[in-house]
Parts: structure tokens; C-alpha cells; sequence
């Protein structure tokens, strides 16, 4: 780094040289002295100090010169190097010049000729000070500005950062609720199939039935096609009139399936033919048995001891197949119908996205239909309805947590014990409960539960979105849903509200 | 000593009443057809029918009933009874439970609901021939 200048500039050799020697006495050599004997020769020098680097904290200039006045040199100067601190030093300043300095040059101070050594000395030290802490200021404020110029440039690029991230948290978010989306689409696809194959027994049941009655109505009209014209043919009054009698006390017969009072009545019924000392006792007991008749033969005895006895009662027999096959393929297709409109419902509700009226309970019969088959595999089913207002709400939504809430309960009690469904009104709301005897949810777990993907399942036996999903439900209805557990009691305890303005 | 009995086992009435209308019809007079509408029942009616000294010769067992199933009561009564022939009829094929009752209880078919006349008694034909 160059020492700083300091300039004298004076027409007069002697008082430049002077001023050199005190100066040089006084400042220990930390600056260069310069001299220049006339304005030019003093803006060349300066000039060319500023070309080369120099600091010029300070010009001493006479003021009475030959090619230019002091005044006019230090406004010169001045606008070239504004930062150099300016001394006027003269015998015979005019007020004018000064004042010119001042205005122009920002004199900073004038000195008399001859002047005090002390004075001159003071003022240069008070000059290069002022300039230092100038300089100094000035590199603070270039501190300043560039520290400020790096802020706004952060600011910038923090300002960028966060909508860049914004945007990135935003697309995740977004994919985030497809995926739970999804999640509830397959979780609901997830109940659906367990249902299936359940719901394939129940139809195929009723099926099984429907087509060994059809088989037996066939065989049995044929038969009785057969057995008919004979009938008519052959039997006597006293015959048609028991064959009538038989026709109307079996109308309302229907097979008593009870296996061991049956064969009590079998027994029973044989001992009292052969009582009566009819052959063949057991088969004939037999064929009353089907017919339902169990005691009070004495009337039949001519039927049963005469030779048409046979014809008679395969005759009565056949028809009594052919009513009770109808009767069978009726309730068969019954019950094929109740499964096939559950499932009907069940998924018409799926695409219903408007709230509506619902009755909880049928809304929850709804889903007890179609778990009857893994249900009646070991479960007993307590309902305890009460009368409620109909409630508006998204019905399939509904359908979907009291699915998760009987189907939890099952795997809870591993498919045995007793589930208790309770349904009551209560001040503005209603209250469903579902209790279950199964072994119940460990304290340290019950704030656990409704967590996503949290369960207590096997890999692939559930995901573990279901009471998620189902305290989401709830809570769009505006409801809340709370369990209570201890091992052999677990209740699940979902509240409504009447009037409920989903969110 | 009376006649051989076949017991048909399921929890629907209207299975049961078919079933036995179909034996009936296909086998007349031959047997005695017993039915029960679940497993503990069926095992009751199998002790009566012990100790009436009346053979029950073979079983029709739904797999699907509640309490225990079909399964592990033709298991349970293969052990005490190994020569009844026995088959089961169910609506829903659990492939483990089916082999499980070739395995332990020689399971003679197991028919598929709803079941054909002619595959039920066919079956039941081959499975008497056996005895």
C-alpha cells in the first residue's frame, strides 16, 4: 500500500520548501509530500496521483498564484478529487475567494500567512484525522451497502426457495391424497373381497336347495301323473274320503327337521301300529312321520289295513314333496334375493356422494346381511335399537365404518363369542356402540389405533388404514368415535350428531 | 336291528330338507335319513343312533356351519368312526380344509353347492360300494 500525499502548492519556492520541513518534522513519515509551484503543474500532480493510486487526504494552496488562483485550483480539484480535505494558505485573501472556496471547494480550513508552526500543525493532524474517519466511514457505509445488496440477494433467493419448496410440498401433498384416496378405494375393495367368497356360500346355498327341489318336484309330478288316474280309477267312497281327509291334514305340514323328536314320534308311532297288529309297522310309521302325522291314527286304521293303503300314502307323499319343494325354492330364492339386494346396495351407495336421510339401523342390518355367513360361524348378534330420528349423512361412508367395526370385532374374538350393537338417541346425537367379547386392545395401544397403517394384523391380513379411514369418516359427519377396552369387553362408541352438516 | 342311516349335516333347513327329499327319492326305503343342523348336533345324533344299535353308514357334512366345522367333525368322527363314509357339500372351497379332512378323515368327495342330483347320488352310490 503507497503512503498517502499530501500536496503543498505555493509560487514561491521557499515557503513550499518550509512547508515540506514542517510537515515532515511533524508527521513521521507516514505520508509522501508533494510539491507543485502553480496551479497546472498542481492538477497534473494530482492527476497523475490518482492515476497511480495514491490517497490524497490533503492540498495546501496558496491562494495568490500567477496562472490560477488558489480558489479556483481547490474547486478544480475538488471535483476530481472530491475527498481530498482542502487548505487555503495566503497574506491577502479576498472575502470573495473564500467564499468561492468554501461554496466550491469545501474549504476546509484557511490559514494566514505567516502562519503559527503550532496552528498549521494542529490543522493538518485535525485534517488527516477527519479524512481517515471520512475514509474510514466511507468503507464502513461500502461495508454496509454490500452486506445490505447480499441480504436483498438472500431475501430474493429465500423468497425463491420457499414457493420452490411451497410447489414441492404442494405436489406432495397432492399425490399424498391420491395415495390416501386410493388407500380408501382398495382398503373398501379389501372388505368387498372377504366379503365375496362369503357371499358366494350364501347364494350358492339357497342355489343348492333351488335345484334339488326343482329335481324332486320333477320326479315327484311324474310320479304323481301316474299315480293319479289310478287313484280315481280304483279307490272306493270310504278310500277318497280318507285320501281327502289325509290331503287336507297335511296342507299346512311342513318337515319337522328335528332329527331326535322325530325319531322319538317314529318309535313311538311304530309301537302303537304294531299295537294295532299291523305288518310292517316301522315303514308304515315312516310314511305317516313324512306326512307329519305322529299320533291319532285310530281313524286311519281302515286306510292303513286296507290294500290301497299304499297307493294312498305315495300318492299323499308325492304331493306333499311337490308342495314342500315349491315352499322351498320360495324360501331359497327369498334368501337369495335378501343377499343379491345387499349387495345391490351395498354398491349403489358406493358412487352416492350427496348426503341423504338414512335410518342407522337398516343402514347397519345392511352390513349385518352381508356378513350373516361369517357371522353365523360362531357369533351371536345382540341388537339393542332404539328409536332414532333418520340422520343425514353419506349412507355408504357409513356402511363402510360399521363394516370395519363388525369386521375388527370378528378377527378380535377369533371369530367366536358375541356382538353387541347398540343404537340410542341421546340429548343431539346419536350413539351407536359396538361391543365385542374379544381380547380386548392393550391400554399403551388404544391412542394407537386410529393411526394410519398402524395394526395388530398379519402382513396382507389388513392394511391398517381401516379405523382411520373410519374416525375420518366420523369426523366429516362432525361425529366422534372413542373405544373402551378391557379384555372380554371392547366397545366401540361412535356418536352423531342430528343435525349433521358434514364438513 | 334297524335299518343303515345317513346323516346330512348343514345349517340351512331348506338344504337339508332337500337333501333328504333327493335321498329319498333316489334310495326309498334302504335307509334312514337323519339330519342335523350343526356339527354338535350331528355328533349327539350319531351317540343316539349308537346306542338305538343302528349303524349310521354314511355322512353329508356342509363345511360352512356355525361352531365347528364341517372340517373337524369329519375329522372327529373318522376317529371314532373310520369305515362311515364320508362327504362333504359346501358352497365355499377352503382348498386347507379340504385336504386336511382327505388327510384325517378319508374323505370320500367333496361336492360343490349347488350340487347336481345325479353328482350327489352317484357319489353316495360309490361311496357305499366301498363298504
Amino acid at each position: 500500500m503507497k503512503r498517502p500525499a499530501i500536496i503543498c502548492v505555493d509560487d514561491e519556492r521557499i515557503i513550499l520548501e518550509s512547508l515540506r520541513d514542517e510537515l515532515r518534522n511533524n508527521l513521521a513519515g507516514d505520508f509522501t509530500i508533494e510539491l507543485a509551484d502553480g496551479g497546472h503543474s498542481a492538477l497534473e500532480l494530482v492527476a497523475e496521483l490518482l492515476e497511480e493510486g495514491y490517497h490524497l487526504p490533503l492540498i495546501i494552496s496558496d491562494y495568490i498564484m500567477p496562472d490560477m488562483r488558489g480558489d479556483e485550483l481547490l474547486a478544480k480539484i475538488h471535483q476530481i478529487s472530491p475527498q481530498t480535505l482542502k487548505v487555503m494558505l495566503t497574506g491577502q485573501a479576498t472575502i470573495d475567494g473564500v467564499s468561492h472556496a468554501i461554496q466550491h471547494a469545501k474549504l476546509y480550513r484557511y490559514i494566514a500567512k505567516p502562519w503559527e508552526s503550532e496552528d498549521l500543525k494542529l490543522t493538518v493532524i485535525e485534517a488527516l484525522n477527519a479524512y481517515q474517519q471520512e475514509q474510514k466511514l466511507a468503507a464502513q457505509h461500502q461495508e454496509l451497502r454490500k452486506l445490505n445488496h447480499a441480504l436483498e440477494e438472500a431475501n430474493l433467493s429465500l423468497e425463491q426457495r420457499v414457493a420452490e419448496r411451497t410447489q414441492e410440498l404442494s405436489n406432495a401433498l397432492a399425490s399424498l391424497k391420491m395415495a390416501q384416496e386410493s388407500l380408501i378405494q382398495s382398503e373398501k375393495m379389501a372388505a368387498l373381497g372377504q366379503l365375496v367368497a362369503g357371499v358366494a356360500h350364501e347364494i350358492n346355498t339357497p342355489m343348492g336347495a333351488i335345484r334339488a327341489s326343482i329335481g324332486s318336484l320333477n320326479t315327484a309330478l311324474v310320479r304323481s301323473l301316474s299315480d293319479l288316474p289310478l287313484l280315481f280309477r280304483t279307490l272306493s267312497e270310504e278310500r277318497w274320503a280318507d285320501f281327502q281327509h289325509l290331503l287336507t291334514i297335511t296342507q299346512n305340514h311342513q318337515d319337522v327337521l328335528i332329527s331326535r323328536e322325530e325319531r322319538k314320534a317314529r318309535r313311538r308311532l311304530t309301537q302303537i301300529l304294531q299295537g294295532y297288529g299291523l305288518e310292517q309297522a316301522e315303514e308304515l310309521a315312516m310314511k305317516l312321520i313324512l306326512l307329519g302325522i305322529t299320533d291319532g291314527v285310530e281313524p286311519l286304521l281302515p286306510l292303513l289295513r286296507s290294500e290301497d293303503c299304499d297307493l294312498v300314502l305315495n300318492t299323499i307323499h308325492t304331493l306333499a314333496i311337490q308342495r314342500n319343494s315349491g315352499k322351498r325354492i320360495q324360501l331359497a330364492v327369498e334368501k337369495a334375493t335378501q343377499i343379491v339386494s345387499a349387495l345391490k346396495s351395498y354398491a349403489r351407495q358406493s358412487n352416492n356422494t350427496e348426503m341423504t336421510e338414512t335410518d342407522l339401523c337398516k343402514n347397519i342390518d345392511l352390513v349385518l346381511t352381508i356378513y350373516h355367513n361369517s357371522l353365523k360361524q360362531g357369533i351371536e348378534v345382540k341388537k339393542d335399537y332404539n328409536k332414532v330420528p333418520l340422520i343425514c349423512c353419506y349412507p355408504d361412508e357409513l356402511t363402510q365404518v360399521w363394516t370395519n367395526l363388525i369386521h375388527n370385532a370378528i378377527h378380535a374374538m377369533g371369530g367366536h363369542g358375541e356382538i353387541t350393537i347398540q343404537i340410542q338417541p341421546v340429548e343431539t346425537n346419536v350413539i351407536v356402540k359396538f361391543t365385542d367379547t374379544g381380547r380386548g386392545i392393550p391400554p399403551e395401544l388404544h391412542h394407537k389405533i386410529f393411526d394410519p397403517f398402524f395394526t395388530t394384523k398379519a402382513v396382507g391380513e389388513g392394511s391398517g388404514m381401516g379405523l382411520s379411514i373410519v374416525q375420518r369418516i366420523i369426523e366429516r359427519h362432525r361425529g366422534q368415535i372413542q373405544v373402551e377396552s378391557q379384555p372380554g369387553c371392547t366397545t366401540f362408541i361412535v356418536t352423531l350428531p342430528l343435525s349433521s352438516m358434514a364438513k | 336291528m334297524s335299518k343303515p342311516v345317513i346323516l346330512c349335516v348343514d345349517d340351512e333347513p331348506i338344504v337339508l330338507e332337500s337333501l333328504r327329499s333327493q335321498l329319498r327319492e333316489a334310495f326309498g326305503e334302504c335307509y334312514i335319513y337323519e339330519v342335523a343342523q350343526d356339527a354338535d348336533d350331528a355328533l349327539e345324533v350319531i351317540d343316539e343312533i349308537q346306542a338305538e344299535c343302528t349303524d349310521i353308514i354314511l355322512i353329508v357334512s356342509d363345511w360352512l356351519m356355525p361352531g365347528m366345522k364341517g372340517d373337524e367333525f369329519l375329522i372327529k368322527v373318522h376317529q371314532r368312526f373310520p369305515h362311515v363314509v364320508k362327504i362333504m357339500l359346501t358352497g365355499q372351497a377352503d382348498e386347507a380344509a379340504i385336504q386336511r379332512v382327505q388327510d384325517e378323515a378319508n374323505l370320500h368327495k367333496c361336492l360343490f353347492k349347488p350340487w347336481s342330483e345325479i353328482e350327489l347320488i352317484t357319489t353316495i352310490q360309490s361311496g357305499l360300494a366301498q363298504l
